[in-house]
């Protein structure tokens, strides 16, 4: 009877991992889904009180301190409104130059701002929890900017919530170009470890392309795939060194900081997605 | 029987708190590329205190809910609980299984075992392992100091969450070793 007894846990267990087996998927998939919307409010909440806290924060600055940021900002509006007359004219040489080769033009996007509830950061998987979902049109791979480049591509779509992965995951792959330069290289995150900011391997990186610590080089999105838009900035490259077979280089890119730091991302939205 | 359902959902409901908690810990230190975890402490009480149907059944709702935000497939933080809790629960008649100290100390061989696990799983799909290898040591570090420090705190709430509940756990005698 004592030896059941000591049994007793692992044949319950065993029994309830034979009915987990057998279960459909359909069902271990509503239950998964049915497990998120019910956290998905506590992390809701905790991001309206974390705004709310930043809000009562800004409300304690002095009037002076608002005056200087609202000239800085006048400032910055100035600048880019004439980066705005000069992306027109682009735009409209870019159209002239596709009508003239009669080449296909760059699919276009409806930019979705929203902000990060919650970021999930592990060895195994970067993502971030953003504040909008299926209720704001959004889709599985569209591509997250931020002001400093590519954030990622969503992951799963929820209700209110949709899960963005980052580059710096291990499980995200891109065909990537150095600035400059139209060849592609693959992308991989993944290179995660404690206290630095994330990096990524690269690999087929031609062999005339250099990179040093003293002459980074710019890594931007080819735009191959149509996934995300051409010329997103992704990291900077610092080492490249000769792969085992020697037809092509291998590298690491250090991604932005930032990213570990994100409040807000835009979601890229396209405006006729691939059915 | 609704006592039994009252534990659970009381236990679970300790489980809520903490995983919340630790999400947020987690978004806070994002910037710091560390991560921490404490599947040892939804464990500890369940299966040192609680009957074995009711504490399993906390057990696996609470890996569930972990599975639920998790990107690995969905049961298997579940399973790998249950396993810890089988193993814990055995052990529990010969342990002075009320005292607090060793709640938060078999919480911390169930964390230990955990990362043991699925590091030996899960490293390979890293691109780097090494650096993958050291983020893993500083999560443990973290997560055990984590866990030393929240553990009675926890076991203590779960333990006024039972009296709220009115179903405190019955005292279980102890097998001579």
């Amino acid at each position: 009877m004592p030896r059941f007894d000591q049994a007793r846990p692992f044949f319950t267990l065993g029994i309830v991992l034979l009915v987990w087996l057998i279960l459909p998927t359909a069902v271990k998939r509503v239950a998964r889904l049915g497990f998120y919307e019910l956290q998905a409010p506590v992390d809701i909440a905790a991001s309206y009180a974390r705004d709310l806290q930043d809000f009562w924060s800004q409300k304690t600055r002095s009037k002076n301190e608002l005056i200087e940021a609202a000239r800085d900002l006048a400032r910055l509006n100035a600048s880019y409104e004439l980066r705005l007359q000069d992306d027109t004219r682009l735009r409209n040489e870019i159209t002239r130059l596709e009508d003239l080769l009669r080449l296909p033009s760059y699919g276009d996007f409806r930019a979705e701002p929203a902000r990060v509830v919650r970021r999930d950061f592990s060895a195994w998987w970067q993502r971030l929890v953003i504040r909008k979902g299926a209720n704001h049109g959004l889709r599985v791979g569209a591509p997250a900017i931020y002001s400093g480049g590519l954030v990622g591509r969503v992951a799963e779509v929820h209700a209110n919530t949709a899960v963005v992965e980052l580059i710096s995951s291990p499980g995200l792959r891109l065909a990537a170009v150095f600035d400059g330069d139209d060849r592609p290289v693959s992308f991989q995150g993944g290179v995660n470890a404690p206290l630095r900011p994330a990096e990524a391997m690269l690999e087929y990186v031609p062999l005339d392309v250099f990179a040093t610590p003293a002459s980074p080089r710019r890594l931007v999105t080819s735009g191959l795939g149509g996934v995300y838009p051409p010329g997103l900035y992704v990291g900077e490259v610092l080492t490249l060194e000769a792969s085992t077979d020697g037809l092509f280089k291998t590298g690491r890119a250090v991604l932005d900081p930032r990213l570990g730091s994100l409040t807000e991302v835009t979601v890229l939205v396209p405006l006729d997605p691939v059915p | 029987m609704f006592r039994d359902s009252r534990q659970a959902l009381a236990l679970l409901a300790c489980s809520g708190i903490l995983i919340a908690i630790i999400a947020q810990l987690n978004h806070a230190l994002a910037p710091l590329a560390l991560t921490v975890s404490a599947p040892g402490l939804l464990i500890a009480y369940a299966a040192l205190r609680l009957p074995t149907a009711t504490g399993l059944a906390v057990v696996l709702f609470s890996g569930l809910w972990l599975d639920a935000a998790a990107m690995t497939p969905f049961g298997r933080q579940a399973a790998l609980l249950g396993i810890a809790f089988g193993f814990l629960h055995n052990a529990a008649r010969r342990l002075p299984h009320e005292e607090t100290l060793v709640g938060v100390v078999s919480a911390l061989f169930v964390n230990l075992a955990l990362f043991v696990l699925l590091a030996v799983i899960d490293l390979g799909a890293l691109p780097d392992s090494s650096a993958g290898a050291q983020r893993l040591l500083a999560d443990l570090i973290l997560s055990q100091v984590f866990t030393a420090l929240a553990g009675p705190w926890f076991l203590a709430l779960q333990n006024g969450m039972l009296t709220l509940a009115g179903a405190p756990p019955a005292k279980r005698a102890r097998r001579p070793v």
